[in-house]
């Protein structure tokens, strides 16, 4: 028994975590050694908050509320959507527009022969902490500024079952969007259809609320395609406007699901892949 | 011509190598559209006052598709241009006896052709729902949408000059962009901002790119006032950026040259 705990789960673990930090500590040193090079990046991802704070000014002069959320509780929304963005754009864009330069160029083989958990390495060869926290503490800042927290309430309950969806929320994108490259293994370019998945994510889960959509939508964006669940969802059980316990087990399994998926595709697409040297 | 017509066609072979990429280019532009209209059209049913959906939804339709042939959004033109400064391969380039920007402009224009087939359809279909309210509408539209074009190549080929000049300029052209998808008009019309929004806005050039453009075609007399202004904005715009890229061009150096 001791023996297989140390072979199937203590060791992978292990492994992962190594690999995780060499990355880190990595792509920081890549980082630092050009930081003037990116800071467009930090007034562009400032800019865009701006112009979102500016589109939900100009909409709350002629409505009230949208789908039943004040600008304080749509502002909140935004803020949790934007920490997805900053996620997305740190440590996913990156290794999926890579994967797909892999494929075409052959350099998936050189990674296939490491003796790596391969989906693992090619899902974090790059972990950009320092873009993430360097692009994003601004423009979150700024909406964290301009929220009235004293009109929202929180439970400590709710804000522990929002934080487990948002991070279910976080690894379901994460699958989607790789099972929206995979294709590259059989039509040898997936560009479009990750942008599509990508349009997707940002308009169906982070650009507007859960309660906004109409009924079949709802269930469509939480359950069929749940790119709802990180944002939208998550919101929704933080400001108690759903109820905790079902959507934490409802955003659980649908995690769990999407995982035996992925891995499916992947032995699939693995099986499907021809590489350059062979 | 016919050099840079055959580049076109060229470039725009790639949709036969891989026609699922034109499939879910088009799928990915409607679905942003389709999501913007559902979004308003749930927004004004909470409006204070009434919101005429069909000319919201032709709204949007006209101004996604002019934002097809304007570029100033995805800056075809200029990301084109910006690769081939950053990784070098400009250089081979200018040792050709070609115009640079009519044979990227090709180039990218043919990458991107289902941008524009699907711009020209969206703006049908728009004037379908809301037709144009006189013959005189839809000719100021025309010089508008032809005004808002230059613009949009103006800043296309401002990205493209500051690639010269910085080695990174991906966050410029990112805030730019950014901004323009706001302040042009084309997830919120002009008119639902405050009184003293829209009046800053409209000392830039991006309000008559699309909101001004399409609001003409919605107007029943010719709007004199924003159509001169978009066609000053077009000649300062396009002389300003062709002088800039005359000069970074001069001050290049590369391996070879």
């Amino acid at each position: 028994m001791k023996q297989w705990v140390y072979k199937h789960l203590y060791e992978p673990f292990r492994l992962r975590i190594q690999y995780i930090r060499a990355i880190i500590v990595y792509t920081f040193q890549v980082e630092m050694a050009y930081p003037w090079n990116n800071w467009g990046n930090v007034i562009s991802t400032t800019v865009y908050v701006i112009a979102e704070l500016l589109f939900i000014e100009a909409v709350y002069a002629n409505v009230d509320t949208i789908a039943g959320y004040t600008q304080d509780e749509m502002l909140l929304f935004i803020f949790i959507g934007q920490l997805w963005a900053y996620y997305f754009l740190g440590i996913l864009l990156n290794n999926l527009t890579d994967l797909i330069q892999m494929v075409n160029s052959g350099q998936l083989d050189t990674l296939l022969t490491k003796p790596l958990p391969h989906l693992f390495a090619i899902t974090f060869r790059r972990v950009n902490i320092v873009r993430s926290i360097r692009d994003g503490i601004p423009p979150l800042v700024l909406i964290a500024i301009l929220i009235d927290w004293s009109t929202l309430s929180f439970t400590v309950s709710d804000t522990l079952a929002a934080a487990i969806i948002f991070i279910a929320g976080l690894t379901i994108s994460n699958v989607l969007l790789l099972l929206a490259v995979l294709p590259v293994f059989w039509i040898g370019d997936s560009n479009a259809i990750l942008g599509l998945t990508t349009q997707l994510i940002a308009d169906g889960g982070i650009k507007f609320p859960y309660e906004g959509w109409p009924r079949a939508l709802q269930v469509f964006f939480a359950g069929i395609l749940p790119v709802a669940i990180t944002a939208g969802v998550c919101t929704s059980v933080l400001l108690q406007k759903l109820p905790a316990t079902p959507y934490l087990i409802l955003s659980c399994i649908i995690t769990g699901g999407f995982f035996l998926i992925q891995r499916v595709v992947w032995e699939i697409a693995m099986r499907a892949y021809s590489s350059a040297s062979s | 011509m016919s050099l840079y017509w055959h580049v076109f066609r060229f470039s725009l072979a790639r949709y036969r190598v891989y026609p699922l990429e034109f499939l879910f280019s088009v799928l990915q532009r409607i679905a942003t559209l389709g999501f913007l209209i559902i979004f308003w059209s749930i927004i004004i049913a909470d409006a204070r006052e009434p919101i005429d959906i069909r000319n919201l939804a032709s709204y949007f339709l006209i101004a996604d598709g002019l934002s097809g042939f304007t570029a100033h959004y995805t800056t075809i033109l200029g990301r084109y241009l910006r690769r081939n400064v950053k990784y070098g391969t400009i250089s081979g380039y200018f040792l050709r006896p070609i115009s640079i920007i009519s044979y990227m402009h090709a180039a990218s224009h043919g990458k991107h052709a289902a941008e524009f087939i699907l711009g020209g359809l969206f703006i049908i279909a728009g004037i379908a729902i809301a037709p144009p309210a006189s013959s005189a509408s839809g000719i100021s539209f025309v010089i508008a949408a032809l005004s808002a074009c230059v613009i949009g190549f103006s800043l296309n080929l401002l990205e493209g000059s500051l690639a010269f000049l910085f080695t990174e300029v991906t966050g410029f052209k990112n805030a730019l962009r950014h901004i323009s998808r706001i302040a042009s008009g084309l997830i919120i019309p002009l008119s639902f901002f405050p009184d003293h929004t829209r009046m800053l806005l409209e000392l830039t050039p991006f309000p008559y790119i699309i909101y001004y453009p399409v609001s003409m075609l919605q107007s029943e007399t010719i709007m004199w006032q924003p159509l001169l202004i978009g066609i000053g904005w077009a000649l300062f715009g396009v002389s300003v950026t062709y002088l800039l890229w005359r000069n970074v061009r001069r001050s290049y150096e590369a391996v070879g040259i």
